[in-house]
């Protein structure tokens, strides 16, 4: 019975990941100091997505980096929101979630279009160099999500890797002015070139930067203007030969708000 | 595999209900289980206006019925409220549910302070009033009154009543917002709290019951995060006895996703005055906050009282001051039980104690007996 129940909830899960970005959303990115931030989990495309309800069995690690000090991010399961934490605010903190791998398969033209869809041509060409074009896409797929939540001062702990597998570095804290955006992509905590990286904007479904990091891992996006971001990458590496599936899929996200500039006073106009 | 799972009961329900056992005792401080110490018992909390004045109400001391004296001399009662700390109210559910939303529940504090000592006999011993312009206008009344709580267990009771009557000019000029809560306490030692009508009483917030407001929040969010770890741990097992013990906790003592609010009582003027803006008397509390998602003391109301569900008070209120109707006429209270579930744990543990003992020394003597069939025999 057990194993039916799982099934299906891999099934919903790996039906809502098909083509679908993962990212943290929480009740706001710049809390106060004391206030409780309820953090949410979303699966969507173009930065619209739905709740996740909270699943234990399926988070290898959830927590928050906050003045120096990490903390398990604590929540009830089949509940939306996934976790809930109390914002120290003192400095910008760090939101990291992390799933265990969920298997899924999709039939060939579904699996080719949606490795087109996120950028992944060399995989294209990596089945068809195996023969492997009429045959599923056998995947195990890997979420590793960040936020940042604003607060009173930048934090450098924003530009160290957290250790996840995959994961998007910031050169530096992007959420107190508009700036274009630095950063590093990270596989296995050392830096992936020709990574597919993509910027979203929320409520502007239209805004859509693309790039690939660099031989040292490096990406820039001009962000063009403040506003919730999502930056997103996938990375897709040949499963182990005794593996289940015939893919391993990293998916790195990372949410945070650039806040509009404040109007500076205009001075009055002398008589 | 049935028989096995039907053995496990037990054990789980153990586990439940010691992992139960902490809300259950300590719920004493606070509606609607039995109390240790009654007199530090809050039953209410009521601010309203009433023309330039604002209505302060504040009630102790459940189903009270026994005639004067009462043991009121080493209690001390104390209404806070904050004038300064922001109130927001463009969040509609926080509206419904707390009356606004305090972005910064760890900066709560008391601005105004009214401390109130008892005589014996309800009369006045003292009151300090710190924060507020002219004290010495403000009207009192202490004395017993009927409870107007409307709920059918406190009909036909009494409460020990302060009232107070304060002219909206001794606050400062402008005040529109207000963050309420009430405390007893014995000796210097906390007992009760009170903030937004219904909420210590409920099982999972008796954690909050004797911490100051900025502390709240806090308590609630280290309370949840081990609480859902149990809850997550029995949701997540196969068996069904598993998800059982995760069903009762979930509608009863898991802390939800809107509770991680500071208790207090939330009153503005710039909304109609009512629960869960403050709380009139004529409020029907118990309805409104199952509205809202807690629905325990509304099904005690229909478990304990008539059809149809009362809906107001058993008493008519009074239109002018003291607003709370004349109480009862005293009667003998009923008498504690004498019964007692000591010697029942006792056999219990007397029981498992004597079933270990046999088994362990079933295996000595089987372990002694093998030994002694197998051992290399010798010339």
């Amino acid at each position: 019975m057990r194993s039916v129940a799982v099934a299906a909830a891999l099934l919903l899960a790996a039906a809502s990941a098909r083509a679908h970005d993962f990212w943290i959303e929480p009740s706001t990115f710049h809390p106060a100091p004391g206030v409780t931030v309820a953090v949410g989990l979303r699966v969507g495309q173009d930065f619209i997505g739905d709740p996740v309800p909270r699943a234990s069995d399926y988070i290898a690690s959830f927590s928050v980096r906050q003045n120096g000090a990490d903390r398990d991010i604590g929540g009830t399961d089949r509940i939306d929101p996934a976790g809930f934490l109390r914002a120290d605010a003192s400095a910008t903190a760090v939101i990291s979630y992390a799933s265990t791998g969920a298997y899924i398969e999709l039939p060939p033209d579904a699996f080719e279009d949606y490795l087109r869809l996120y950028g992944l041509d060399d995989i294209v060409a990596s089945r068809a160099g195996r023969g492997e074009r009429n045959k599923p896409g056998r995947e195990r797929f890997y979420r590793y999500a960040k936020a940042l939540l604003t607060g009173l001062e930048p934090s450098a702990s924003v530009t160290r890797p957290l250790g996840l597998d995959y994961e998007i570095v910031p050169d530096f804290d992007p959420t107190p002015r508009l700036a274009p955006f630095r950063g590093r992509v990270l596989y296995g905590g050392k830096p992936l070139a020709n990574a597919p990286v993509a910027a979203l904007l929320r409520g502007q479904p239209g805004v859509h930067l693309a790039t690939h990091s660099d031989a040292q891992g490096a990406i820039t996006l001009a962000l063009p203007c403040a506003g919730v971001w999502l930056i997103k990458s996938v990375h897709m590496v040949r499963a182990s030969f005794f593996a289940r599936e015939d893919w391993d899929s990293y998916w790195a996200s990372l949410t945070f708000e650039i806040h509009e500039p404040k109007p500076t006073a205009k001075p009055e106009p002398k008589p | 595999m049935k028989r096995r799972a039907n053995r496990a009961i037990p054990l789980l329900t153990l586990l439940a209900l010691l992992f139960l056992a902490a809300p259950i005792l300590a719920s004493d401080h606070a509606d609607p289980t039995d109390l240790t110490d009654p007199y530090a018992n809050i039953t209410g909390l009521f601010f309203f206006p009433k023309g330039d004045q604002y209505i302060m109400i504040f009630n102790v001391r459940r189903s009270l019925t026994a005639p004067k004296p009462y043991d009121l001399s080493p209690y001390e009662y104390v209404v806070n409220i904050d004038l300064t700390t922001p109130v927001t109210f463009d969040k509609e559910e926080d509206r419904a549910r707390y009356g606004g939303t305090i972005a910064t529940p760890d900066k709560i504090h008391p601005d105004v302070t009214f401390t109130i000592h008892l005589n014996d006999d309800t009369t006045l011993k003292d009151m300090n009033v710190k924060g507020l312009k002219d004290p010495n206008r403000i009207r009192t009344f202490f004395g017993v009154r009927d409870d107007p709580f409307i709920f059918p267990r406190f009909f036909n009771v009494n409460v020990i009543s302060m009232v107070m009557s304060i002219p909206k000019d001794a606050f400062p000029a402008g005040q529109q917002d207000f963050i309420l809560w009430g405390t007893t306490s014995k000796n210097g030692v906390e007992f009760d709290h009170v903030g937004r009508s219904i909420r210590t009483q409920l099982p999972r917030f008796f954690w909050i019951n004797t911490s100051p407001p900025s502390e709240h929040v806090k308590i609630l969010m280290e309370k949840k995060e081990k609480i859902d770890k149990v809850y997550n741990f029995f949701r997540n097992n196969k068996e069904w006895y598993s998800k059982a013990v995760a069903d009762l906790m979930e509608t009863s003592f898991l802390i939800r996703k809107y509770d991680l609010v500071a208790d207090v009582m939330v009153y503005t003027d710039r909304l109609p005055p009512g629960y869960p803006n403050g709380r009139l008397l004529t409020d029907d509390v118990v309805a409104q906050t199952c509205g809202f998602g807690d629905c325990l003391l509304r099904d005690l109301s229909f478990i304990e009282g008539n059809w149809p569900r009362a809906t107001v008070n058993d008493k008519p209120f009074l239109d002018d001051f003291p607003y709370e109707a004349e109480p009862w006429p005293d009667k003998a209270e009923p008498l504690p039980s004498t019964n007692s579930i000591l010697p029942y744990l006792i056999g219990f543990v007397l029981l498992i104690m004597i079933v270990s003992w046999v088994i362990v020394e079933i295996v000595r003597r089987l372990l002694v007996w093998l030994f002694g069939r197998w051992r290399p025999k010798t010339a």
